[in-house]
């Protein structure tokens, strides 16, 4: 009994055959009720007939045995039996077939004009007769009411036979309908055993019935899709990593390629480590910048929240740069309110970081990069504008795709995050819960805005400041 | 000093190990945790380097084990494992110092002196170089009794060029020091600060006390 449809079958038969149970039951009361009224109302008219009869007599009791004995001929043959009784119930005269139990029957509720009692298998109804002056009879009409009972039976096991029958059909028919109502699900169950990770392009059949089935069918749906595009951004992540690090791996390799080609002198060696290292200092900040990636964009707790004070950090962070803005001949300005929200110091760094150092590398000199942090009642308003050579239109849409490069040409030393630090701020901004957007122009500089919320919960997920229980903490 | 070096890759056991070597300390290699435990590696070395996944028992349970049977040799964490719950859980278990890998061997190495200073005696307040000569409480550089003027940027800068004189100070290092926290973006921030501070100290000489060694960052060279 373990799948859906088999209880389903199971429910369905139990139901039908209690209320099969209860229409039997139901049939039977009626039944007996209605052939009962049947019988009374004949054994009433009849009785009827013979008060009337009765009425228009003499109050000589001879002629009235000798009138009610001539009736109850008639009554014979339809199998009835009469009796007369006088006003204290005393037999006064009873058919030949009275039985006996009938004839010795203690009347009772003789002040009432009728009634109708069942003695055994017989059943007779007793009327008076009252006449003006004279001695008040009653008389008894009764019948045997075992045929009565037969007939009842016999149409009790007929409908049984026929609730049988039905019982017997109803498993059938639950399981096909139960069938029927599951195949839906069978046919979920059906596509999603078969999608694989790689394989994610199936989707569950949608009927259009606006059922629920079509519901859930819709939301595994969307399901799938989001899951499909996660994977498709993932695999794009690691092949586009994988060109990103082939770039310095090649460059190492030729490096060492040559040094071993011929004997060379100490220096010629120690110029070769030298670039190797170079290559490798940017293969590990390229490591580090993907791991910043993955970190900012993960949903693992791995982000501590403090309350932080962003302007200490936009003024810090500009510190940092004042040196070689001035080197450029770039004037940095800093306008910043004190603002606090709760946020990882070491992210907004990254964030500001990358801001003020792309706004630096693209401000030609004599340019101006202003850093402006403002809060109104719900949200924080950070803005890096520069004067510089601005983003052509076209590159505006891409450029907080990973390893996406306004200038295909430029090469690996000039940008050594290699396509990541807008995509890094985004992730970082996007996990705190703020937005970040770009507005530029060729010629018109850049404007880089970047909105959060003053409160936690506005974010993807609540953020937790707890690192975990040590005891999971062995690698 | 004696150091212990606990780390199951050994192409990094042989590299640290051969420069804190050559920097005139003694090292000694263990591949995994149940032979530090069972060695006592930590209670019998100056200063431990520890690798945290390592064979058998763990490094964080190397350390804690030795931390609560009291001992309080320093120890510095080196793990591929670098997210700040990380950094924490290694802080909490009893580590002095955490670099993550990929490291730089300078950088290694200046903590490893970092930390065996801090756990012997203060840093130094006046520290000379040649004719350098630079007092942290004023703020002061001399260049041959010559008051040099230096923003509070290229002061920062040189003194930790002179705490490591004639060793390698990595970028990272002199970013930590001077701003408390590294830029590894596009733009190198420090270039532009050397390069001032050897236009002041540097002046009347043909060759600079600063070297610029290409690929690990600058070392004061002065005898």
């Amino acid at each position: 009994m373990t799948t859906l449809r088999a209880r389903l079958t199971l429910w369905n038969t139990a139901v039908v055959l209690a209320m099969t149970l209860a229409s039997l039951v139901a049939a039977r009361i009626i039944a007996r009720a209605t052939l009962y009224a049947d019988a009374d109302a004949e054994l009433r008219s009849g009785a009827t007939e013979v008060v009337l009869a009765l009425q228009d007599l003499s109050p000589n009791i001879d002629a009235v045995v000798a009138e009610i004995g001539r009736k109850a001929r008639s009554h014979e043959e339809r199998g009835w039996f009469s009796q007369l009784l006088t006003e204290d119930g005393t037999t006064i005269w009873k058919s030949v077939h009275c039985p006996a139990s009938v004839a010795d029957y203690p009347p009772h509720n003789l002040d009432r004009e009728e009634n109708i009692v069942q003695v055994g298998p017989y059943r007779y109804v007793r009327l008076r007769i009252t006449r003006p002056g004279q001695p008040t009879y009653h008389v008894r009409v009764g019948t045997d009411t075992t045929g009565l009972d037969e007939r009842l039976t016999s149409l009790l096991q007929q409908l049984t036979v026929v609730g049988l029958a039905l019982a017997m059909l109803t498993p059938v028919a639950g399981w096909w309908l139960a069938r029927r109502a599951t195949r839906p699900v069978g046919d979920i169950l059906q596509i999603a055993d078969q999608l694989r990770p790689t394989r994610l392009g199936d989707r569950l059949p949608v009927r259009g019935s606006r059922d629920e089935l079509d519901r859930l069918a819709r939301t595994i749906n969307r399901l799938l899709d989001h899951v499909a595009d996660h994977v498709d951004r993932q695999q794009q992540f690691v092949a586009d990593a994988a060109h990103e690090l082939r770039g310095p791996l090649a460059a190492m390799r030729s490096l060492v390629e040559v040094a071993v080609s011929h004997d060379r002198s100490p220096a010629e060696y120690r110029e070769t480590l030298e670039e190797v290292l170079e290559e490798m200092r940017h293969l590990s900040s390229l490591a580090n910048a993907m791991l910043t990636l993955a970190e900012a964009g993960g949903d693992d707790a791995t982000t501590t929240c403090e309350d932080l004070d962003l302007a200490a950090v936009v003024r810090q962070t500009a510190a940092m740069f004042a040196g070689v803005a001035e080197e450029r001949g770039v004037r940095i300005t800093v306008d910043a309110a004190p603002v606090v929200l709760p946020g990882s110091a070491a992210q907004f760094r990254q964030v500001l970081g990358n801001l003020l150092d792309n706004g630096i590398r693209f401000t030609p000199p004599g340019g101006t990069v202003s850093v402006r942090l403002a809060a109104d009642a719900d949200r924080a308003l950070l803005t890096v504008r520069d004067s510089g050579e601005g983003i052509a239109a076209g590159h505006i849409a891409r450029i907080f795709d990973r390893f996406y490069k306004t200038d295909p040409a430029r090469s690996r030393h000039d940008g050594r995050s290699g396509g990541l630090g807008l995509p890094i701020c985004k992730a970082i901004v996007e996990r705190h819960g703020g937005t970040i957007a770009v507005a530029s122009g060729v010629g018109q500089g850049t404007t880089v805005t970047v909105a959060l919320p003053l409160r936690a919960g506005g974010g993807r997920r609540p953020h937790t400041a707890a690192p975990p229980p040590l005891a999971a903490s062995t690698p | 000093m004696h150091v212990a070096i606990i780390e199951d890759d050994p192409v990094i056991a042989k590299a640290v190990g051969k420069a804190v070597r050559e920097a005139g300390h003694e090292c000694t290699w263990v591949a995994d945790g149940d032979t530090a435990i069972r060695d006592r590696t930590l209670a019998s070395s100056d200063l431990v380097v520890l690798d945290l996944m390592l064979p058998k028992t763990g490094g964080l349970s190397v350390l804690e084990a030795a931390r609560s049977a009291g001992i309080r040799t320093p120890v510095l964490v080196l793990t591929a494992l670098g997210t700040v719950p990380d950094k924490l859980r290694g802080f909490t278990a009893g580590a002095d110092d955490y670099l993550v890998k990929p490291f730089a061997v300078d950088e290694l190495l200046a903590r490893i002196e970092a930390i065996h200073r801090r756990a012997g005696h203060k840093p130094a307040l006046e520290m000379a170089a040649g004719p350098l000569h630079l007092t942290l409480a004023t703020k002061r550089v001399t260049l041959s009794g010559r008051t040099i003027e230096l923003t509070p940027t290229e002061f920062s800068i040189l003194e930790l060029l002179m705490r490591f004189n004639g060793q390698v100070v990595t970028r990272k290092m002199l970013c930590e020091h001077v701003w408390g926290f590294d830029w590894d973006g596009p733009t190198n921030v420090i270039e532009v600060h050397i390069n001032r501070l050897r236009g002041k100290i540097d002046k009347d000489r043909s060759d600079s006390f600063i070297c610029t060694i290409r690929g690990r960052g600058y070392a004061l060279a002065v005898a």
